[in-house]
C-alpha cells in the first residue's frame, strides 16, 4: 500500500515530498516549441561525403573505430549507427569511411541556427546535432504551425540536411520527441501520454545514468517519471529528476539556452604590428562590422572583448565593460582606443579579434520630438562618462557613496556603483553629530609624548578643542571599537579628527581632518 | 567706432566690469561675496585654490553653495553630478549629508599619482556636460591644460574647481578666479590672487570648521 502511494505521488496535485512536484502551469504556459534533429550530421556536414557509394562517419570508441552515421546508400546495406566499423565492412566491402569532425559539425550546427532564426528570434542550439525554436509568436505570422514546419523542412533540404521536426509545449519535450522521431504533439494535457513512450535514450544521458537505470529495468521516459520522487533525485540524480521536470513543463527554458548568436570580427596581419596607432585604426574597423552586424539582427550587447594574439605568447584579453547595453559605435571605439592607448604591449600583435559579449535585444525609447536641448541625451552622456573613467582607472576607483546605518565612523557610509539613481531622503542619523569632512580611509596612529599626549607631525602635543565622544560599537561581528573622539588643532591650525583606542591600547589615532 | 563697441570689445579690460560675469553661486560669506564680481562663486569657469595644507576650511568654503545646487527648488535642467576628482583623502558621506548635500548625486574617481590622469579625468567630466559642479587636486598643471580646462568650463558652463598647493602661486594661470587660503585660530583668510572682473583683494572669514 505505501508504495502504491509513493508511486502515485509523482503525479501533480498529490501531496509531494522534497523536491517539491513541478507546477504544470507556471511561467510558458503559452511557449510552443520546435526541435530539429539532425541524425546525420556528422556526415553530411563533411563536405568530402559521396552520395552515391556506401559512406559512413566513425569516431573512435573505447579503442575500436564505431559509425556515428551512415548514408542511405549504407543504410541499404543494413549499416546502422553505433555497431563497430568491422561490422560494418562485414556488410559491406567497398565502404568509404570518413573521421568524424567535431568542428565543422559544429559550424553548421552554428549556420543552421542562424537559418532558423528567419522563423523565430528565439532559436537555441543543442549540440551535438539538435537545435531548438519557440515559434508562438511566429505561428500568425507564418500562417501557422504546419507552414513553419514546411518552410522549414523545405529549407532544410536544400541545404541537404536530414532533419526530424517536432513541436511541443516544452523545449525537452520537442527535443526528446525529435530525437525519438515521433509526431508533435499540441496539448499539455497528452505531453505526459506520449513522453512515456519515448525511450530512455533519447534523453541523452550519460551512458553511466542510463545503464544504471536500464539495470533497474527502466527502459522508457515513462518508467523513469513512475519512480518515486526522492529516491531518483538521491539514486539517479537530481538534475535528471529536473530534467524530466522540465520536459513536462514547469520552467521557463529561456534562460537557459546558449544563444545562437557569437558576434566577432577578427582581422589577421600580414606583419607582426607594434604600433598603438594602427591598431587603433584597424580597431575601429573592426568594430565598424560588429556594430554593423549588430544592427542588422537588432541586438545591443554591454561589453566586448579584444583579444591581441601574439606570435609564441599566449594572447592578450581585454575585457571592455559598458554601463548599459548598447550598439553606440562611437561609445565602442573610444573605449577600445582609451584602453589601448593606456596598455603596453606584452609583444608585437599577429591577429587582433573583437568578441561581443551576451547579446540582447534592443528596445527602441521614444525620442523626444525636437530632440534634447543639445541634441544630447544626458542619459547617455553619463553613462558614456563612467565607462571612460571606468576603462581608465578601473572598476573599483570610480564609486558615489551612501549612507549606511551603523555607529562605527568607518561604516557609516559605503561605495555604491550604482550611478544613476534617483535623489533618496538622507538617513536621519546624518544630522545628529559633528563629523569632519575629511576621512581617512584608515586610521592612522599618531605619535605621543611621554605623558601621552596626541602629537602630529610635529613633538608638540596637540590642542583638544571637543570632546569626548566615546563611540563603542560592533562586539556582535568581531570588528568591535572602543574609542574616545576628540577635536583637535595642531600648531598649523589644522582641525583633525582623533580618537584614543581604550579597547586594546591606550594609542592615539588620526581619523579625519575638519576641511 | 562709437564708445559702446568699444568698451564690449574682448580685448578691453575694465577694473571692476561686473557685465561680463555670468551666473553665479552665492558662497554664503557676504565678506567673500562683496569681493567677487557678481557676488559669488562664477559657475561657468575654473576657479583655482591654492592651499598649504589640507583641513584649513577648504571644503567648509564650497558647502553653502555646493548644498545649494542639491535643493530642490535648483533647476531640474542644470542638474548633475559633483564629481570629486582625486581628493587627498575621502570626502567623509555623513558629514557631506549634514550640510545638506545629496549624496545621490556624489561621483568620486581615485586616479594614479601621474600629474595629467586627474586633470585628463576633469576635462572629461566638463566635456561630458553632465557635471553641475567638479573638483579636482592636481599638484602640477601648466598652462596649457589650465587653459583649456577653463574652456571647457565656459562651454559646459560647469563650476570647476581646482585646488593645487600653495607653491603654484608663482606660477600664471589662466583660471578666472585664483584663491589663496590660510588659516589662524578660527580665522580663515581667503586671498584673492586675480579675479575676472573685479580687483584682487583679501577677506578674512570667521568659520568654525
Amino acid at each position: 500500500m505505501s508504495r502504491a502511494l509513493k508511486t502515485l505521488a509523482l503525479f501533480p496535485g498529490e501531496v509531494s515530498p522534497p523536491p517539491s512536484e513541478p507546477r504544470l502551469h507556471g511561467p510558458g504556459e503559452n511557449r510552443l516549441w520546435i526541435a530539429a534533429h539532425f541524425p546525420k550530421l556528422a556526415l553530411e556536414s563533411l563536405a568530402a561525403a559521396p552520395v552515391d557509394e556506401a559512406a559512413v562517419v566513425t569516431e573512435s570508441w573505447r579503442g575500436c573505430a564505431r559509425v556515428i552515421a551512415a548514408n542511405d546508400k549504407a543504410l541499404s546495406l543494413g549499416i546502422r549507427p553505433n555497431i563497430k566499423l568491422s561490422a560494418a565492412f562485414a556488410l559491406s566491402d567497398s565502404l568509404h569511411v570518413l573521421m568524424r569532425c567535431s568542428e565543422s559539425e559544429q559550424s553548421k550546427l552554428r549556420a543552421l541556427g542562424e537559418y532558423a532564426q528567419r522563423f523565430t528570434p528565439v532559436v537555441s542550439l543543442v549540440p551535438p546535432a539538435a537545435l531548438l525554436m519557440e515559434v508562438s509568436g511566429s505561428i500568425k505570422l507564418f500562417g501557422g504551425l504546419g507552414a513553419i514546419k514546411h518552410l522549414l523542412a523545405a529549407g532544410l533540404r536544400e541545404q541537404r540536411i536530414t532533419a526530424h521536426l517536432c513541436a511541443a509545449p516544452t523545449a525537452l519535450a520537442a527535443l526528446w520527441l525529435a530525437r525519438h522521431e515521433e509526431d508533435g504533439v499540441l496539448s499539455r494535457e497528452a505531453l505526459v501520454g506520449r513522453l512515456s513512450r519515448v525511450p530512455l535514450e533519447a534523453a541523452e544521458w550519460p551512458e553511466k545514468t542510463q545503464k544504471l537505470l536500464k539495470n533497474m529495468g527502466i527502459r522508457t521516459l515513462g518508467d523513469c517519471m513512475r519512480l518515486p520522487r526522492d529516491g531518483f533525485a538521491r539514486r539517479i540524480g537530481l538534475q535528471y529528476l529536473h530534467e524530466l521536470d522540465k520536459s513536462r513543463g514547469s520552467y521557463d527554458l529561456r534562460h537557459e539556452l546558449e544563444p545562437v548568436i557569437e558576434l566577432r570580427a577578427r582581422i589577421e596581419f600580414a606583419d607582426e604590428v607594434s604600433s598603438t596607432a594602427l591598431l587603433v585604426n584597424v580597431g575601429k574597423k573592426l568594430i565598424a562590422d560588429l556594430v554593423e552586424d549588430l544592427q542588422k539582427r537588432q541586438i545591443q550587447i554591454q561589453g566586448f572583448d579584444c583579444v591581441l594574439h601574439h606570435r609564441d605568447r599566449t594572447m592578450t584579453v581585454e575585457h571592455i565593460n559598458l554601463v548599459e547595453p548598447t550598439q553606440d559605435e562611437e561609445r565602442f571605439v573610444r573605449l577600445f582606443t582609451d584602453r589601448l592607448e593606456q596598455m603596453r604591449l606584452p609583444a608585437p600583435v599577429v591577429a587582433l579579434d573583437m568578441r561581443a559579449g551576451p547579446a540582447e535585444p534592443v528596445i527602441a525609447s521614444h525620442g523626444s520630438l525636437f530632440g534634447h536641448a543639445d541634441g544630447l541625451d544626458p542619459g547617455s552622456a553619463q553613462s558614456s562618462l563612467i565607462e571612460r573613467l571606468q576603462a581608465r582607472f578601473g572598476m573599483e576607483n570610480l564609486y558615489g557613496m551612501d549612507l549606511v546605518d551603523e555607529y562605527r565612523p568607518e561604516a557609516t557610509w559605503s561605495k555604491s556603483r550604482q550611478f544613476l539613481r534617483q535623489r533618496r531622503p538622507p538617513l536621519a542619523i546624518s544630522r545628529a553629530r559633528e563629523r569632519p569632512l575629511w576621512i581617512l580611509p584608515a586610521p592612522r596612529r599618531l605619535s605621543s609624548t611621554p605623558d601621552n599626549r596626541p602629537c602630529y607631525k610635529s613633538h608638540e602635543p596637540l590642542r583638544i578643542e571637543q570632546g569626548p565622544e566615546r563611540i563603542e560599537s560592533g562586539w556582535w561581528d568581531g570588528r568591535e571599537i572602543g574609542r574616545d573622539y576628540y577635536k583637535a588643532s595642531s600648531s598649523h591650525d589644522e582641525r583633525l579628527w582623533i580618537f584614543q583606542d581604550h579597547c586594546a591600547s591606550r594609542d592615539w589615532y588620526l581619523h579625519g581632518f575638519f576641511g | 567706432m562709437d564708445i559702446k563697441t568699444l568698451i564690449e570689445h574682448p580685448h578691453v579690460w575694465q577694473g571692476s566690469n561686473n557685465q561680463a560675469v555670468g551666473e553665479v553661486y552665492a558662497t554664503g560669506f557676504s565678506e567673500l561675496d562683496a569681493l567677487l564680481p557678481g557676488g559669488g562663486w562664477p559657475t561657468a569657469a575654473l576657479t583655482e585654490i591654492l592651499l598649504e595644507r589640507h583641513g584649513v576650511g577648504e571644503l567648509s568654503l564650497l558647502m553653502p553653495a555646493m548644498a545649494r545646487l542639491c535643493e530642490p527648488e535648483f533647476p531640474e535642467s542644470a542638474r548633475g553630478w559633483i564629481f570629486w576628482v582625486s581628493p587627498p583623502f575621502i570626502p567623509y558621506a555623513p558629514a557631506l549629508s549634514r550640510h545638506g548635500i545629496d549624496l545621490s548625486r556624489v561621483l568620486l574617481v581615485h586616479t594614479p599619482a601621474m600629474q595629467c590622469a586627474s586633470l585628463w579625468a576633469m576635462e572629461q567630466a566638463l566635456h561630458a556636460k553632465s557635471c553641475i559642479a567638479v573638483l579636482a587636486w592636481a599638484r602640477a598643471a601648466d598652462n596649457t591644460m589650465l587653459r583649456r580646462l577653463q574652456l571647457a568650463a565656459e562651454k559646459a558652463r560647469c563650476w570647476a574647481v581646482l585646488f593645487r598647493p600653495d607653491a603654484a602661486v608663482r606660477e600664471r594661470s589662466p583660471a578666472a578666479l585664483r584663491l589663496r587660503l590660510a588659516r589662524t585660530g578660527d580665522v580663515t583668510r581667503v586671498e584673492i590672487l586675480k579675479c575676472r572682473g573685479a580687483r584682487p583683494g583679501v577677506a578674512h572669514i570667521k568659520q568654525d570648521i
